[in-house]
């Protein structure tokens, strides 16, 4: 079992290292300049150059490193090509080495090219400076090759691939660091830690996510069990429409009507029954207390959200139960003239829960998508607030902190799922694939 | 007189057929059934098809004559049942109209065919995928693939090259240069299936075991969220192609399943004696095995796709803001709680739709349990 459970943990580890490696790469494709935000931030003003400031502020950030542990480049490519700062002119390197001229070449070019415009500067030349700034922005594909034509280089047709190693200096590896250390930088809107930040969202979705995991828990394997043994109750067919109807209705549908007809006296005095959406923040109270304070509002969502998990559930068990009870053991539990109830109970389902366990995992993942547009209606400052309003406001580093979190609550809670699985049914064979 | 009807074979109710039917009818006809323009139109110069109002003199209108997107600024935010402003009953909002004055209506009629568009290729996506490393990995296994030692290494080293200079080419080239290796691969393969023993055998069972476990230990929703934002460029292709990737596992894991069941059969033995290549073997006897728990998959997936897009223009990021869909609908109702008409009637579409797709995965999963 101990065996099963380092395995499992082991095979965990490349995983996370993937989703780390898509997370790191997806935030080098953001098209916000991150320098800029941070010197927003530190009250520079931006609309003057700052070119020292701007060095400086690279350098701390360690974009002037190389990306990863390792680079594959074509060969003329520079080693160093992420220590240009200037990023009009870093566009204009790789856009000249992505056409095959070398890196020499483009450099001879660009001096070249700035002494020409230095000199124009200086006999203050209007027409020859614009004209000699359309050629810098590379605004047209002839004067793309202009540029580099200065000095009569001609483009490779052929490159081979290079390959360098970085060693532990670079990019990603100080990006892993800053996590462990720095708690994944700081949120641009308010200077504050993203992971703190975090940390209090994480508090409100938990609160809400896990009350609808026990509760749906509860009565799923209830009704469940419920609606599988009583074939033909005198319930049966209206609680499995109304299950099918919860288990079709999309949640945020469903919150939308709820907020729309039932928190406010538009529609008659009687469609007044819950609370309206805005949660109130009492400043100075610890998250906790603010939950508690804020419980009635809690109500609707939580109601919401456990209806639709509460059909997930209900339909996994009633199928398993039914499942099991065709079986030659439940044949005989019966026949020995044991009470129904204590067939269910003994008999039936120790076994028919055990296929839910395994769907557990992806229930509790569900239950934070679901949560994620839960929390947009009702203005509950959880994960999924958090997550939509740093998107808008391009806060990146709360957004990347919030998907590794999040992977990393998935990847564990399928963990767990998989030991339950073993640990409930010894059966199975511990190193077989599902 | 007994009429064979081919889609109860598969186990749908006629009901269910029907449903269908008139969802992909009105799908598809979207710009014919809600248009501001002239179907048909006589202008100066002759017979048209969509002309524009002003610019002819007479011609066909469509049965509702508002586009998605035509704003009527003379009714603003009114009811159904309300009075409007109109000059005929012909022009009446039957469904009422949001804030700016676009038709509900035209809008839903908009929406299905979005629906649809989403629902359809992101099913294909992931069927492509997912059928071809369910393939891989089920058929294969990880001892099927038998490469001599020195033929591997080579192969490794083309595979390396052609993916790098795949990076650095665009457009159809690099498209050649990405999937040469498994071409190759697959022509290296069944040239040496000979070799039994002191080959190097080909993981592919682990390999793609381990990309599934990855893609679905991802939280789907929040991931599609941030990639959207982070390409920039809303655009409901994107969306499309995102779902459909995230989708493909559940195919490849259901797929791999039903091989390892049909690979025992005596047919497969058969087959592979009277020297059927694979793809052969795979395509005509062990797909049609598999082909309806795909079906099912695909029903589901039908559903979770379009309920997925209807979420995100819910939330407003990755469709594109003139994109009237019934997600973005049901949108305007979270701002106006005066207007029910905005969030019911998109929500009970999107609501009747993944009921009919589930219904319809329910009853062929039904059947097929009873066959």
């Amino acid at each position: 079992m101990t065996r099963f459970i380092l395995n499992r943990i082991f095979l965990a580890i490349p995983t996370l290292f993937f989703i780390s490696v898509i997370v790191f790469y997806l935030s080098k494709l953001v098209p916000q300049d991150p320098v800029l935000s941070l010197m927003d931030l530190r009250g520079v003003d931006t609309s003057i150059d700052h070119d020292d400031v701007y060095e400086k502020i690279y350098k701390e950030l360690n974009l002037d490193l190389p990306n990863f542990y390792f680079t594959i480049q074509p060969s003329h490519f520079p080693k160093t090509i992420n220590q240009t700062f200037d990023t009009n002119k870093k566009d204009l390197y790789l856009k000249l080495l992505n056409s095959g001229y070398s890196f020499v070449d483009i450099e001879k070019a660009i001096n070249n090219f700035s002494q020409k415009l230095d000199a124009a500067k200086a006999s203050n030349n209007a027409a020859d400076i614009i004209e000699l700034n359309k050629v810098y922005n590379l605004e047209s594909p002839e004067q793309h090759n202009g540029l580099a034509h200065l000095n009569d280089s001609k483009p490779k047709s052929f490159f081979w691939p290079s390959f360098y190693l970085n060693g532990f200096n670079n990019q990603y590896h100080k990006w892993l660091q800053s996590i462990f250390t720095n708690g994944f930088g700081i949120s641009i809107l308010d200077g504050m830690t993203a992971i703190l930040k975090v940390k209090k969202a994480l508090t409100w979705t938990l609160s809400i996510t896990l009350i609808d995991f026990f509760l749906s828990l509860l009565f799923g394997i209830f009704i469940g069990t419920y609606l599988a043994t009583n074939e033909k109750g005198r319930w049966q067919k209206t609680f499995s429409q109304i299950l099918y109807f919860l288990y079709s209705i999309p949640v945020f549908w469903f919150a939308t009507m709820m907020v729309v007809y039932f928190t406010t006296d538009d529609y008659g005095w009687w469609t007044d029954w819950f609370p309206s959406v805005a949660i109130d923040i009492y400043p100075g109270k610890s998250t906790f207390q603010q939950i508690l304070m804020n419980a009635e509002k809690f109500i609707l969502p939580i109601l919401i959200l456990t209806l639709h998990s509460l059909a997930y559930i209900t339909r996994l068990v009633r199928r398993s139960v039914l499942d099991e009870l065709d079986k030659p053991y439940a044949l005989l539990a019966f026949s020995k003239g044991l009470d129904k109830t204590e067939v269910i109970r003994k008999h039936i389902l120790k076994n028919a829960l055990i296929p839910t366990i395994t769907s557990m995992a992806s229930a509790f993942a569900n239950a934070f998508a679901g949560s994620l547009v839960l929390e947009v209606i009702f203005n509950i400052p959880g994960m999924g607030r958090l997550l939509v309003s740093s998107m808008e406001s391009a806060d990146w580093n709360v957004v990347f902190c919030i998907t590794l979190l999040l992977s990393f609550v998935t990847i564990v809670s399928f963990i767990i799922a998989d030991i339950l699985y073993a640990y409930v049914n010894p059966k199975i064979e511990l190193n077989a694939k599902t | 007189m007994k009429i064979n009807l081919a889609y109860k074979s598969i186990g749908l109710s006629t009901k269910q057929f029907c449903g269908l039917l008139v969802f992909c009818l009105f799908a598809i006809a979207h710009n014919f059934i809600a248009n501001d323009k002239y179907l048909i139109g006589k202008t100066q110069t002759g017979f048209g098809l969509f002309v524009e109002s002003e610019d002819a003199k007479y011609g066909i209108k469509a049965i509702i004559p508002y586009s998605a997107n035509t704003v009527d600024k003379y009714n603003r935010k009114v009811g159904p049942f309300s009075k409007q402003k109109v000059s005929s009953l012909y022009y009446r909002h039957w469904l009422g109209t949001d804030s700016i004055g676009r038709d509900v209506l035209a809008g839903i009629i908009n929406g299905s065919y979005i629906a649809l568009l989403v629902g359809l290729f992101t099913v294909i996506i992931s069927l492509i995928l997912g059928i071809f490393f369910g393939f891989l990995s089920g058929y294969y296994g990880d001892t099927g693939v038998q490469l001599r030692k020195p033929t591997f290494v080579l192969w490794m080293i083309l595979t390396l090259l052609c993916w790098f200079y795949s990076f650095y080419t665009f457009g159809f080239v690099a498209f050649i240069f990405f999937i040469l290796p498994l071409l190759v691969l697959g022509f290296l393969v069944n040239n040496v299936s000979g070799i039994s023993r002191g080959g190097f055998c080909f993981p592919f069972d682990t390999i793609i075991f381990r990309m599934i476990e990855i893609i679905s230990s991802i939280p789907g929703l929040f991931l599609i969220l941030i990639i959207l934002t982070v390409l920039g460029k809303p655009s409901i292709w994107n969306v499309i192609i995102i779902i459909g990737l995230l989708r493909w596992p559940i195919v490849a894991r259901h797929l791999r399943a039903e091989i390892l069941k049909i690979k025992e059969e005596q047919f497969i033995d058969s087959a592979k004696s009277i020297g059927q290549t694979d793809v052969k073997i795979f395509l005509y006897h062990v797909l049609p095995m598999a082909a309806s728990p795909l079906i099912i998959i695909s029903a589901f997936g039908f559903a979770t796709s379009i309920l997925l897009e209807s979420t995100l223009s819910f939330l407003g990021i990755g469709v594109p803001l003139g994109e009237v869909t019934w997600g973005s609908l049901i949108k305007e109702a979270r701002f106006h709680f005066d207007a029910w008409w905005l969030a019911l009637f998109p929500g009970l579409m999107i609501y009747g739709l993944i009921y009919l797709f589930n219904s319809i995965g329910d009853n062929i999963n039904h059947k097929i349990r009873n066959i």
